[in-house]
């Protein structure tokens, strides 16, 4: 399976019983593989272009280690869409940026289901996708990982619900 | 007994026993961590050398228990470690070469075991300790190797996968004919254990979590306890049939998926291990280690041609996704056998069984689990000299 996030071709491929490996080509022609592991640890790993049985392992990261470097990577983001986040509608009322995570519960789901999941006051107003903004979606719309969905509410609702899009 | 005293001497000397015992297995785990080797075949080791020491007094029916539960953990396991998507990819993917894996490594147990003389039945216990691959040894020899990222991997895998799901129908049917029963009943059971499967993976595609749902608890004991409740009891229930209670387990296992599996196996998994390390010395402790002089010809023998045999299965099973490196390699990794290769030759039990088939099958797995990790590491050397070594 693959798929397009970003400007790079992401290549994803289950490997059963030991987790997922994810494979993309650098900008500097390099392809950049990660080894997901169902414990929850992790290897990055830079293999040759042409020959992907050359591959030198740059980092084996523990459970921990992995939550600290995608939350230490992902700031730059975060920010990027801090800076363009507008002023706070009205008093009680929050605006979000949530990327749906490909270990969340809700990986797949539609804006129905994540609506009977989710008791807090939130919902989804728009789905960045492919670099591609689809405002306000149907119910019948189905997240994907990868999605960024923006998330209006009460701050503890869209709380609530970017927890259920993070994580399971 | 006296008020105070909670246990007899002998359940105090026995008590000190066992601990001595998981001591020892302890300091193995830690030489096999060092040495990147598998614990298991030093645990069948060090049975065999208790056994040939100690007396062999130990309670049957407790033997036994510990051995069922020890299988129902391990098949559960790994079951909980494939989803529907693996083993659907995998049949897609690999299923012509998983049937060329078992018509080359199932005969070579089973034909050896007709010359020897092990009748029929025994002798197709033998192919299936010879059929199949050990996936935690071979696993586990990648992730060390630091193979996981290469092109051969998946189709490795893929072969593992296939060969537990062969588990589904073989066991039951090994199980019953084992204890007297008809070929009819047993192919009977090994039909109705391969469809429970399927039935097991499509619910587990279209209701993932609503059995994870319902065992779902924020307290870790809540979930241990119903895990290992429901399983010992469906294992139970299969036994009294005379379905292997690992099956079921398995089923089970493959039918839970997402959070509630990731819980299972963090709380499950120290279970496991303690049982399957005491499973597999105490495997190696019934073997009669008089014996093993015997069929030490046997054994090498059937090693020499296994290795072979897997390492055609290796070579077709990659074959358009690797160069002869990567073929040598995915060969080479697949000829460890291990926990389930014991696991079949446990079900022969003990009596009116061939004295040699323990042994045969204690020597067999030693040579593969220790022989696979040094032939694979060395795997690159045999192929043609590539322009940079791999990693």
């Amino acid at each position: 399976m693959s798929y397009t996030l970003g400007m790079s071709e992401i290549e994803e491929t289950r490997l059963p019983g030991v987790g997922i490996r994810f494979e993309f080509p650098l900008e500097s022609g390099d392809h950049l593989v990660t080894i997901n592991h169902n414990s929850g640890r992790a290897e990055i790993l830079l293999c040759d272009r042409d020959d992907p049985d050359v591959c030198h392992e740059v980092l084996r990261l523990a459970r921990g280690d992995v939550k600290a470097l995608t939350e230490v990577l992902s700031q730059a983001r975060v920010t990027e869409a801090a800076s363009m986040r507008p002023q706070l509608l009205m008093e009680g009322l929050t605006i979000d940026w949530v990327s749906v995570d490909a270990a969340s519960a809700c990986g797949n789901c539609s804006l129905h289901d994540i609506e009977h999941q989710d008791e807090g006051a939130a919902s989804i107003v728009a789905v960045l996708r492919d670099g591609k903004m689809i405002v306000a979606p149907p119910s019948s719309f189905t997240v994907r990982p990868g999605d960024v969905a923006v998330v209006v509410g009460t701050p503890e609702g869209a709380e609530a619900l970017g927890r259920l899009l993070r994580s399971g | 007994m006296g008020g105070v005293v909670a246990v007899t001497p002998s359940g105090a000397v026995l008590l000190i026993a066992i601990g001595a015992v998981l001591v020892l297995l302890a300091l193995l785990a830690r030489l096999a961590a060092h040495t990147a080797f598998s614990p298991i075949p030093l645990y069948l080791l060090a049975g065999l050398v208790i056994g040939s020491v100690a007396p062999r007094d130990l309670d049957a029916t407790a033997m036994e228990i510990g051995t069922q539960i020890a299988v129902i953990l391990l098949l559960f396991m790994l079951g909980l470690e494939y989803v529907v998507d693996d083993v659907v990819g995998s049949l897609r993917s690999s299923l012509p070469a998983g049937l060329l894996d078992m018509v080359l490594n199932f005969p070579p147990g089973f034909i050896v075991g007709l010359l020897m003389g092990l009748g029929g039945l025994h002798a197709a216990v033998l192919g299936g300790v010879t059929y199949i691959s050990s996936s935690s040894i071979v696993a586990k020899v990648l992730d060390d190797l630091g193979r996981l990222a290469n092109r051969e991997t998946p189709g490795m895998l893929a072969i593992l996968v296939l060969e537990d799901l062969a588990m589904a129908p073989y066991l039951p049917l090994m199980a019953v004919l084992l204890a007297g029963g008809s070929i009819v009943a047993g192919v009977g059971w090994a039909a109705g254990a391969t469809a429970l499967a399927f039935v097991a993976l499509s619910l587990a595609r279209r209701h993932g979590s609503s059995l994870g749902r319902r065992l779902a608890h924020p307290k870790s004991e809540v979930v241990l306890l119903s895990v290992m409740g429901l399983l010992l009891m469906a294992g139970g229930v299969a036994e009294l049939g005379h379905v292997s209670g690992g099956v079921v387990a398995f089923l089970v296992g493959l039918s839970i998926s997402g959070s509630i599996a990731q819980r299972a196996r963090e709380l499950l998994g120290p279970l496991r291990d303690l049982f399957a390390a005491l499973f597999f010395m105490s495997f190696g402790f019934m073997v009669d280690e008089t014996a093993i002089p015997g069929v030490l010809g046997v054994a090498l023998a059937l090693w020499a041609i296994t290795v072979a045999t897997k390492m055609g299965t290796g070579w077709v099973a990659v074959r358009g996704r690797s160069g002869v490196a990567g073929r040598l390699r995915a060969g080479t990794a697949l000829v460890a056998r291990g926990e389930f290769s014991i696991v079949i030759a446990s079900l022969a039990g003990t009596t009116g069984v061939d004295p040699r088939l323990a042994p045969l099958a204690a020597v067999y797995v030693l040579l593969t689990a220790v022989s696979a990790p040094l032939l694979t590491r060395y795997a690159d050397l045999l192929a043609p000299r590539r322009r940079r070594p791999s990693g």
